[in-house]
């Protein structure tokens, strides 16, 4: 079709609205109606009270049909507003709803000039005009759609990873759960008081028990995910499941970890004290089966000769497998941040321990079994800075603040002071941020005689026999004061876990500048990626509490069924494509897409970009890249763009 | 079979959780008992720490809710009685009567130009300035539909007063002939499987604190109030202007833990006030490069996410002075209604007397738990069942609470767990 | 100071000042509302926010260099206001308690802070020594009328009076010192004061803060206890120097003159009511809590006002019997007197709430001095 055919063949209708007295009252809503009348095409041009009530969309169906209208546009209100609205009505009628324009006249015209009435009208006029040349060039576009897989998959095992899957589960839908290390239960299994009684080893139990009994929750532990393709509603995830060495025939006997003879630090008890090679991550590990290390292991063969199950393999081979999934819920938690060496003291002094390592110490099932012993003592006076780690007290420490460590530690305090009244405890703190109904756990703390001591200048902490002495300069009293304790516990901060760069490029998600990933929107969407159908729980997007962890975990379930229920996915045609022909395969759109929608494909030996319509957002950053003109945004045209930029600036439609 | 699921409460929260809901297919009523929806977010100028336009972000949800065909909103109403059990709830809910046909109005606001009642308080400005008797609480609401306040109606005045019908204006007036004095309110009984209340929160009345003046000085305000002053689409255009002699202030106090942290009213932390507050003095500043802004405070709570480079950004890019102190009282000079602020900054020891144009009170938050239907702590903040297995659950099977009813929080947390609060709720309403 | 002070818990300090009334330093979160409301921050500044922290951290040393817990005159203002009602108003109570019994050299005034048991048995010892002298030196007993005179020599009472006198002088005088040694021994380096503030300071300070408390009239509130203590202070002050005149100089250095009798008797018998009144007040006052700074109650503040009141009912008594002309009642009334007024002052003026008289004005002087040391060092705040 030539393009002369097609402009004859444009037949516009143009309504202009009066917003009861919101245009009307600055714009002379008559005379712009008038004018639509006097541009190229336009077949009939009216002004009525209110566009989108029921009157006024009866109007337009109506004139559509009586006049053969092939455009129309509404002069009225933001296309954020109504524009869905007369899409509908245009298609209602049998029009094409892609072939609908709206001209703002009122945020952009009369609600911005509440005192020029005539240069407003002029304005609304001139505004029109660009509608009508863009409307020229229009084209019909069709809604894309994609399919939808109803099941989901759940990266990282922890509290919020599980609570996701449990909900998506009891939903209805079949849920893949994958943990990169040997048991689910994450952080939260080995540390925090929820309150006094309940522990998050009580928590994580719990999920895990209901998880393990779930028949549509596939738990895959040891596993990791190595690759992604697809967009939303239709992914498929490249699994890996790392090699645990030991099958499911383990009775978890122990017999093998006697004769082990490799021994490193026990990460899940901070590192204080070691495991071996081979090792149940702990008792209440879910599966409840040994693990070896592949790191440490000096495949010496000692546990197979006393296995009696016959459950060890060293011999074994990672795994890969594809599982197709219309969701992706994230939820791969944090690591804690581990202190400098001489960092206050830090493995210089057998006395300067991290609140994690504290919380270990005073678990009924960790290494002193609930005693608070620290190098052979129960110390008689113990002291806490806070803010290690986090609101930049020290070179390596990042800037945020990390959210859950005042409460976190204060609780702590109340628990050892409830077991030993008679320890002395310092609080050394930055600033004390037990907020909402927390703040009655400091309130506790000072009633218990716990002393605050406030600080601006970081600390300075002298390593000493049998304990260590703090300087800090205290901001209230403005003096020096030196505190010598038998134990020192740093309280320690989150920071994003220790694979966040392989997470964000396999999933293609980004990262804010707290190194944490970035969601949607940090007020209304906290709990969305900015890819779509990819959603985030838990410590992933930040520092939070294990409740918060877990409320996140269920808001990402609701998200991620609200995509999956769906039976197919719906996406704005307002998408980028490559004409063919003038494609040279240079490849510039691709490395300026931020949804990492196009890729260059080969075909017939000619290097092409192709766009997933799925993926693209219609941004224009390709469109505006290209530098042949082969990349063109369908409804935002070089060739519709230029129309309304001639319109406007030489006042003719081209 | 899906059964629906009732959301009680048109904040951002009450929004979240209705569209996360309609968005699995399922039927949400959303009942709100002012004329519109929006809540205490469409009253902020912007919000922190991203300095977003308040409006401008939630609007667009608002207009989703209005739009989905999933949802069927229902303003001006409330929730009478509610029995029955999970899965299974029969609810009694009252349409309050606008006097106004909503199929007609179209919300061209000639009622309000011509209504002679003009002295009531405006709810939505916090009172500052004035409405009429028939209104539309803001331009943004929706639905964008009249309401005839009858306690202040001149008509409904003189029925009361046992004399004919007076007034009626608007009914004259109105283009689309939706005036109805007719209306009566109207009782629905719904059944549905879960109910999720988001009710929101009041601010606790600073008069309880009478040393801070609130009340008897003119140019003592609470944050929500400086809110509006701030807001383009508040009483004063967004000109930050004295009461008493409507001139700009030169520098401004902010007074943290007003009525919060205190044994004698709210013994917990507001959570909010601290970013509240900070993004008040830095967009105060933006209004008024000139203007000195101070906040006294005693512990600045910045836990979130982007908070403490929030707090950091305003005293090194925008000079907000923070004064580590909990004022003792203030008192007005009586000539130029300025204030005189006495405090000990806690940093150096003085004592110290600071002369202000302007007072803004970070006043605390009290949840608004409707203790009809949900169980409530001693600071009347909804019982929890179990915070940690089930954070968004009252004690009550099926019911859920979020947002502010469950402990002060921001909007990123409220938004999170209404959408925690769906997905539970949808699990009910699968089962049939 | 650039050197850190070692902080170090001193546990006895924390529970001594927990069992003398200042329980609120387990609620104290350092929000500076106390000293921002109290009034005496106008004049003086003072930060006792800062008294109050080093109380919470256990810094003994430092409290005992405080003069602060001195400039406070109790109208409660600050328990008032406190927003986690932690009293601090009987924080200072407290600390004044604390200090008293730390100014003491001879360690009984820790006795009878700490111990309730020892204040009785104290007061009974005392009495019944008291009775026991009397029986030993008292003149004859003339039934027919009443001869006070004969019953009571001149000669032994004036020289009883001027030993009690000195003993009890020389006791508080030394603790003055000490308070003032305390006071300044966180200046450093020590600057060498000019003896023309000493004495400057002393003429400006000691006679008006002694006689009109003139800090109090600062408080806003309590007018009303204001009075009540003003009406105890003179009434006393009368008492004590008329009894000292008449009973003690006269007979000893001028035994020729004469006072007038009626005169003499107006003026006791005014002072007896106005201490009668004053005690009276108190007491009720402290048991029904009627004002905040009456909301708690040490038992050395009973035992001072219940042996001003016995003092000054049986005072009255005295001149009331002799009016009537009733020897023995007159004779029993006057022992009982005594055995009221030497508890009363050997107990009260060194060792307990008596002392404040002294400590509090002394005070106001060593802050004074101490600004000016500081002063003289280049700076530095209090």
């Amino acid at each position: 079709m030539s393009e002369k055919e097609k402009k004859e063949e444009v037949r516009i209708g143009v309504y202009v609205c009066h917003c009861g007295i919101n245009i009307a009252a600055v714009v002379d809503v008559k005379a712009v109606a008038e004018y639509a009348k006097t541009l190229p095409n336009v077949v009939v041009a009216k002004d009525y009270v209110f566009m989108c009530s029921a009157p006024g969309q009866e109007m337009i169906k109506n004139d559509i049909k009586e006049h053969k209208l092939n455009r129309v546009i509404v002069a009225a209100c933001s296309p954020a507003m109504h524009e869905p609205t007369f899409r509908a009505v245009v298609e209602e009628a049998g029009l094409n709803p892609f072939l609908f324009e709206m001209a703002n006249i009122r945020e952009h015209c009369s609600w911005v000039h509440p005192e020029e009435k005539e240069a407003a009208t002029e304005k609304a006029k001139d505004i029109v005009r660009r509608a009508v040349a863009k409307a020229t060039y229009l084209e019909p576009l069709e809604k894309i759609t994609g399919k939808v897989v109803k099941s989901a998959l759940v990266i990282g095992g922890g509290v919020a990873g599980m609570r996701a899957a449990l909900d998506l589960a009891e939903r209805g839908f079949d849920v893949y759960l994958i943990e990169k290390s040997p048991t689910l239960g994450g952080n939260a299994a080995r540390i925090g008081y929820l309150d006094f009684k309940m522990r998050g080893a009580d928590l994580a139990k719990y999920l895990m028990d209901k998880v393990s009994k779930n028949p549509k929750i596939h738990v895959y532990t040891n596993s990791e995910l190595k690759a992604l393709e697809g967009s939303v509603g239709n992914f498929i995830a490249k699994i890996v499941k790392n090699p645990r060495f030991v099958t499911d025939a383990c009775t978890a006997c122990g017999e093998c970890v006697k004769v082990c003879p490799v021994e490193v630090p026990n990460e899940y008890e901070f590192g204080l004290v070691n495991r071996k090679a081979i090792y149940l991550p702990y008792d209440y590990a879910y599966p409840r089966i040994y693990a070896i290390d592949q790191a440490a292991c000096t495949k010496c063969g000692k546990c197979v000769e006393v296995c009696k199950p016959k459950a060890i393999n060293l011999d074994e081979k990672a795994e890969e497998l594809e599982i197709n999934v219309g969701a992706i819920v994230l939820a791969a938690g944090y690591k804690y941040y581990e202190p400098q060496e001489g960092e206050f003291g830090y493995k210089k002094s057998k006395r300067v321990i991290t609140l994690f390592q504290l919380q270990r110490l005073l678990a009924e099932d960790g290494p002193t079994r609930g005693e608070l012993v620290v190098d052979g003592v129960t110390p008689k006076s113990i002291a806490f800075i806070s803010c290690v780690g986090s609101m930049g007290t020290t070179p390596t420490a990042a800037t945020y603040c990390s959210r859950m460590c005042c409460t976190s530690a204060l609780k702590d305090i109340l628990k050892i002071k409830e077991k030993y009244p008679d320890i002395d405890i310092y609080y050394i703190y930055k600033d004390l941020r037990t907020y909402g109904r927390d703040e009655d756990l400091y309130w506790k703390a000072i009633e218990n005689m716990v002393k605050f001591l406030r600080y601006e200048e970081t600390p300075n902490v002298r390593v000493e026999d049998g304990g260590v002495v703090i300087e800090v300069n205290e901001v209230t009293l403005q003096e020096k004061i030196a505190v010598p304790v038998d134990l020192l516990v740093l309280v320690n901060g989150m920071r994003p876990p220790e694979d966040i760069e392989v997470i964000k490029s396999v999933l293609k998600v980004g990262s804010g500048p707290d190194g944490f990933i970035k969601e949607a929107h940090l007020k209304l969407r906290p709990v969305e990626a900015l890819t779509d159908g990819i959603y985030l729980a838990g410590t992933i997007t930040g520092p939070k509490n294990i409740i918060e962890s877990v409320t996140g975990g269920s808001a990402a379930a609701a998200k991620a069924a609200a995509l999956i229920s769906k039976d197919v996915v719906e996406v704005e045609p307002i998408v980028s494509s490559a004409d063919e022909e003038l494609c040279s395969g240079c490849g510039m759109c691709v490395s300026v897409c931020p949804y990492d929608a196009i890729s260059i494909e080969i075909k017939d030996e000619r290097r092409l970009a192709k766009v997933n319509e799925l993926l693209c957002k219609g941004c224009g950053a390709c469109a505006a890249t290209c530098p042949s003109g082969a990349m063109q945004q369908r409804h935002f045209t070089d060739k519709q763009i230029l129309a309304e930029i001639t319109a406007l600036a030489k006042g003719v439609i081209p | 079979m899906i059964k629906p699921v009732l959301v009680v409460g048109g904040g951002i929260a009450g929004i979240q959780a209705a569209l996360d809901l309609a968005d699995q297919g399922i039927k949400v009523y959303l009942v709100e008992r002012s004329p519109s929806i929006g809540g205490r977010m469409a009253q902020l100028d912007k919000t922190f720490p991203t300095l977003d336009c308040a409006a401008c972000i939630l609007t667009p949800k608002m207009v989703s809710v209005a739009r989905h065909p999933n949802i069927e909103l229902l303003t001006y109403t409330e929730v009478k009685e509610i029995s029955g059990k999970a899965g299974d709830f029969k609810v009694k809910i009252v349409k309050k009567p606008r006097y106004v046909n909503v199929d007609k109005c179209t919300g061209c606001g000639v009622c309000m130009e011509k209504c002679p009642s003009k002295k009531i308080p405006n709810e939505f400005n916090m009172g500052l300035n004035n409405r009429t008797a028939i209104y539309i609480p803001f331009p943004q609401a929706v639905p964008l539909k009249a309401t005839i306040d009858p306690e202040h109606c001149l008509y409904f005045k003189s029925i009361r007063e046992g004399k004919k019908g007076a007034c009626r204006v608007c009914e004259r007036f109105c283009p689309a002939k939706a005036i109805d004095f007719e209306q009566k309110p109207e009782e629905v009984e719904l059944n549905v499987a879960s109910i999720i209340f988001a009710t929101g929160f009041e601010l606790e009345d600073p008069r309880k604190r009478e040393e801070y003046g609130y009340g008897k000085y003119a140019n003592v305000y609470t944050h929500l109030e400086f809110e509006r002053l701030l807001s383009a689409t508040g009483p004063t255009e967004g000109e930050i202007v004295r009461r008493s002699d409507g001139k700009h202030p030169k520098r401004i106090a902010f007074i943290q833990c007003v009525c919060s942290r205190d044994i004698l009213t709210n013994p917990y932390c507001s959570a909010i006030c601290c970013m509240a507050s900070t993004k008040e003095a830095i967009l105060a500043k933006e209004h008024m490069p000139e203007v000195e802004c101070i906040v006294f405070y005693m512990d600045l709570r910045a836990f979130g996410k982007g908070y403490q480079e929030f707090y950091e950004r305003a005293q090194k890019e925008f000079g907000i002075k923070y004064i580590r102190s909990r004022p003792a009282k203030i008192e007005e000079d009586p000539e130029t209604k300025n204030l005189i602020i006495t405090y000990e900054d806690t940093v150096t020891s003085e004592y110290k007397k600071m002369e202000v144009d302007m007072v803004v009170l970070a006043v605390g938050v009290k949840p608004l738990s409707l203790e009809k239907f949900f169980p409530v702590e001693d600071d009347r903040f909804a019982k929890k069942e179990n915070p940690f297995l089930d954070p968004v659950a009252s004690p009550i099977e099926g019911i859920y609470v979020i947002g502010m009813l469950g402990g002060p929080k921001d909007i990123p947390d409220s938004v999170t767990e209404a959408s925690a609060a769906a997905m539970k709720a949808a699990i009910w309403a699968a089962r049939g | 100071m650039s050197e850190a002070r070692l902080i170090t818990i001193d546990r006895d300090f924390l529970n001594n000042i927990t069992s003398l009334g200042g329980v609120g330093i387990n609620k104290c979160y350092q929000c500076g509302t106390c000293t921002a409301i109290c009034p005496i921050s106008d004049t003086l500044s003072i930060s006792f926010r800062k008294t109050i922290k080093y109380t919470q951290l256990g810094l003994k040393e430092k409290v005992l260099s405080d003069v602060t817990p001195w400039l406070c005159y109790a109208c409660g203002e600050c328990s008032e206001t406190c927003p986690k009602d932690a009293k601090p108003g009987e924080i200072m109570a407290a600390l004044r308690r604390y200090l008293t019994l730390k100014y003491d050299w001879t360690g009984f005034s820790k006795l009878l802070y700490l111990s309730k048991k020892a204040e009785i048995i104290s007061v009974i010892i005392l009495s019944l020594i008291t009775a026991f002298i009397i029986y030993l030196l008292k003149g004859p007993v003339i039934l027919t009328t009443t001869k006070l005179k004969i019953f009571a020599p001149p000669y032994i009472v004036a020289w009883s009076n001027l030993i009690v006198f000195a003993i009890l002088s020389i006791i508080l005088i030394i603790s003055i010192y000490r308070s003032y040694k305390m006071v300044m021994s966180d200046v450093f380096p020590k600057p060498k004061i000019p003896l023309k503030t000493y004495i400057i300071e002393f003429i400006k300070i000691i006679p008006t803060h002694f006689f009109t408390q003139k800090l109090r009239t600062l408080c806003r509130k309590r007018e009303s206890y204001y009075i009540i203590h003003l009406l105890l202070f003179y009434g006393y002050a009368v008492i004590f120097l008329h009894h000292i005149t008449r009973h003690m100089l006269i007979p000893l250095i001028a035994p020729t003159i004469h006072p007038d009798e009626l005169i003499s008797r107006i003026i006791g018998l005014s002072a007896f009511c106005a201490l009668f009144i004053g005690s009276s007040i108190a007491i009720y006052g402290r048991s029904v809590k009627s004002q905040v700074h009456w909301s708690y109650s040490h038992s050395t503040d009973w035992m001072f006002i219940i042996l001003l009141w016995l003092t000054s009912i049986t005072g009255l008594l005295i001149e009331v019997f002799r009016y009537f002309n009733l020897p023995l009642p007159t004779y029993i009334v006057f022992s009982l007197h005594l055995m009221f007024v030497v508890p009363l002052l050997v107990l009260e003026v060194p060792f307990a709430k008596w002392s404040h008289l002294a400590y509090r004005p002394f005070a106001i002087y060593f802050f004074r001095l101490k600004e000016a040391a500081l002063r003289l060092n280049g700076g530095g705040r209090i």
